[in-house]
């Protein structure tokens, strides 16, 4: 007969164990994107596939950001990846105090309204949307990336949620003080929101940086392509003649911002994962 | 202080953006839009232009490819030629690099949403889907008008075939891909056999493919690609069988030797086991390369010649011929006009320009490494170097027996939603869910003439 303390030792390497073999397939792929980015043209076509490169081909990253203007990709995603992330910020927090603090005819019901948007597939408002893009004259610029992604029905619910858990008496305070809405939402509500904010941050940042078919369908030339945008461009119609080499040395560039993002931002990731409810 | 300065950034990064796309939102042209085609000469006419259009004519010219970065390189160079010496004044727009498959949720919504390109790129299995619904622009007038060099009887019949909807014509075809097969010589060695021609029957290639196979090591035919369902016609054809009537409007898919077709297609892996197994192939994108095939049916593209240069002895030889004669795999594709675009006129003589002028053509053969669509400038298609001696029989292979032999896939309008039902019907017999290739041909027949029906009714 085990202990208790044996038994529970035993209970912690068996999780370790598979706690081990779910993130060796996380990570496995990524160290094979890794990998493959130093490998020539001819190893990533080999079989069976051969995980180390023979020799580290550090030429593929230039070769990869020579063969297309990726200082420009990287501008656009970031002009377009800021101005979303802090335009929601600021919409959301906005629309999420009036939802949740004021008091106007069918507040209730124009947030549930709002909250149902998210329940319309994309490709149904795509063409329309398409279409009110051209109409203001904003096809093939970043404009088209950036103010369609400044509101976000999901960011606001999640703001509503957190700022509900706020207690009324500070802003009651604030009131007797002589604070304004304006004022009350500036130098109350923000402040206490940090948390809130910085896991909206972190998915909004991550969501615009990744976004692809948005983008895809509103920019036409090449000075405004964003990264993901500018990782196809690489990519023929036969798939022995797309430089996949090439491919994963610009893919490992790219991912590097949302990676140091996460490392930064990972508390408020795993946290807003719980608040929301968002599960992988 | 903080808060002002978040709020400061908020308005310099927002104005940036906004500045930023100042210059992009120009691009909406609002040049001469051109509701009726006329052809009245009022400018000077040049060998590559009519004449219709003023060659100080500002704006924007839109294109939209699939290409990618290193194939666009020829198309880049020759458009920039011809807007340089013809329209100096326009700005040309490349949309570029846009994967295959993208491209082709891309084009719809642009066209669609009323924003279309002065000149696509046109695959044939999409070319009757678009130009049935009337969004691509038909060229005869054009072609009429400002007759294209060599035009027709320069150009491969299949490829003008493939691009035609009711008799117009769509698309101007800029390639010719042909099928043929890819013989491993290592392996070949070892038995004592011929290598395939063009005479060879399929019980030929089956008895050399069993003599070639070695248990679950090494397979001996690689002929049946479930990946693509248009790439098995031309063995369908080849036993006397079909997929359509004539019209388009019947299924074929009841006739014996349509059923005795795919029969010996599920048969090479179910039953002779000369093709390699599902498990084989998934995951798997070049079974030849890696050395696990002995034959293998593929296109006639020399880069994918240059992947097994160094890896073994190979060559390539024609595909055999059935009960039926002999049918050879051509396909490709070409160059449109939307039906919405702003300069049409000047997007033909661009078409014009690249397509049927010898010396772009050899630019766009020899960078492409390709046949291109006028068939006497073949020469810059053809294979260099040291895959020239690989492949000394090229020109044999892939263009003379192709030109004798090609047979148009029949990519039928709404082509996409059919080969959905055909590969769901298919893949019972592909992954050996179904060894009885009647059943499943009455039941691709049935559910093939229900669709024909809803698309004729």
């Amino acid at each position: 007969m085990l202990s208790r303390k044996s038994r529970k030792r035993i209970a912690d390497y068996l999780t370790y164990i598979v706690l081990i073999l779910f993130g060796a397939i996380v990570v496995i792929p990524f160290l094979w994107m890794i990998l493959s980015s130093f490998k020539d043209a001819g190893e990533i076509w080999t079989f069976p596939p051969v995980f180390m490169p023979k020799k580290f081909q550090w030429s593929n990253y230039r070769d990869a950001w020579n063969a297309l203007p990726f200082d420009r990709f990287l501008f656009n995603s970031i002009i377009v990846t800021v101005c979303v992330t802090i335009g929601q910020l600021f919409t959301c927090s906005l629309g999420g105090y009036a939802f949740a603090r004021l008091r106007f005819p069918g507040r209730d019901k124009i947030f549930l309204l709002y909250l149902a948007t998210m329940m319309i597939p994309f490709p149904v408002m795509m063409i329309p949307l398409f279409i009110i893009m051209r109409t203001l004259g904003w096809i093939d610029t970043l404009t088209a990336l950036i103010v369609p992604g400044l509101f976000s029905a999901w960011g606001t619910f999640l703001m509503r949620q957190y700022m509900l858990g706020i207690p009324k008496a500070l802003e009651d305070a604030a009131r007797i003080d002589g604070c304004s809405y304006w004022r009350l939402y500036w130098n109350i509500i923000v402040p206490l929101c940090k948390p809130v904010f910085a896991t909206l941050g972190i998915f909004t940042f991550m969501g615009t940086w990744n976004q692809f078919f948005w983008p895809l369908i509103m920019i036409n030339t090449i000075s405004a392509k964003t990264l993901p945008l500018g990782l196809v461009m690489f990519q023929a119609r036969i798939a022995a003649e797309t430089p996949w080499h090439l491919i994963m040395a610009a893919s490992c560039a790219i991912v590097l911002p949302i990676i140091v993002l996460f490392i930064i931002g990972q508390k408020y990731y795993v946290k807003g994962i719980v608040m929301s409810g968002i599960k992988g | 202080m903080i808060r002002r300065e978040f709020l400061k950034i908020i308005g310099q990064l927002g104005i940036g953006a906004y500045g930023l796309s100042i210059p992009g939102c120009g691009n909406a042209d609002k040049a001469v839009q051109q509701k009726y085609l006329t052809f009245e000469v009022k400018y000077p006419q040049t060998e590559w232009t009519m004449g219709v259009i003023d060659p100080n004519i500002g704006g924007a010219f839109k294109i939209m490819s699939w290409e990618s970065a290193f194939q666009f390189k020829k198309w880049n160079r020759i458009i920039d030629t011809f807007f340089k010496l013809y329209y100096p004044n326009i700005k040309v727009q490349i949309d570029w690099g846009v994967s295959f498959g993208n491209y082709n949720t891309k084009l719809p919504v642009l066209l669609a949403g009323g924003s279309p390109p002065d000149l696509v790129w046109m695959h044939d299995t999409r070319a009757k889907a678009f130009s049935s619904i009337g969004l691509l622009q038909k060229l005869d007038p054009f072609i009429e008008k400002f007759n294209p060099k060599g035009w027709p009887e320069e150009y491969y019949p299949t490829q003008i075939e493939s691009f035609q909807y009711k008799n117009y014509q769509y698309g101007f075809p800029y390639d010719y891909a042909t099928g043929g097969l890819y013989v491993n010589l290592e392996m070949y060695k070892d038995i004592d056999e011929e290598l395939p021609n063009e005479n060879w029957t399929f019980d030929d290639l089956l008895r050399v493919g069993k003599k070639l196979t070695k248990g679950n090591k090494q397979f001996g035919l690689n002929l049946g690609n479930e990946a693509n369902v248009g790439y098995q016609y031309w063995i369908i054809r080849s036993f006397g069988g079909d997929w359509f009537n004539k019209e388009l409007t019947e299924s074929k898919f009841n006739l014996p030797e349509t059923i005795a077709a795919y029969q010996w297609i599920s048969d090479l892996r179910w039953k002779h086991k000369v093709a390699p197994m599902p498990e084989v192939t998934q995951g798997r994108p070049q079974p030849f390369v890696d050395g696990v095939v002995a034959i293998d049916f593929n296109l006639g593209a020399p880069q994918f010649g240059d992947l097994l240069e160094d890896k073994f002895d190979w060559t390539i030889a024609p595909t055999p011929r059935g009960e039926s004669g002999r049918f050879q795999f051509v396909g490709g594709s070409a160059l449109s006009i939307p039906q919405k675009a702003t300069h049409k006129h000047i997007a033909f003589e661009l078409i014009r320009y690249m397509l049927s002028n010898p010396e772009n053509l050899e630019i766009i053969g020899g960078m492409g490494r390709m046949f291109v669509s006028r068939m006497s400038m073949y020469k810059y298609g053809l294979p260099k170097g040291k895959l020239a001696t690989k492949m000394s029989n090229f020109k044999h292979v892939f263009y003379d027996l192709a030109r004798q032999d090609g047979v148009v896939v029949p990519y039928i309008q709404k082509y996409q939603e059919w080969d959905d039902i055909c590969r769901r019907n298919l893949e019972l017999l592909y992954f050996g869910e179904e060894r009885s290739s009647k059943k499943v041909c009455l039941r691709l027949h049935d559910a093939t003439s229900r669709w024909l029906e809803k698309l004729n009714s």
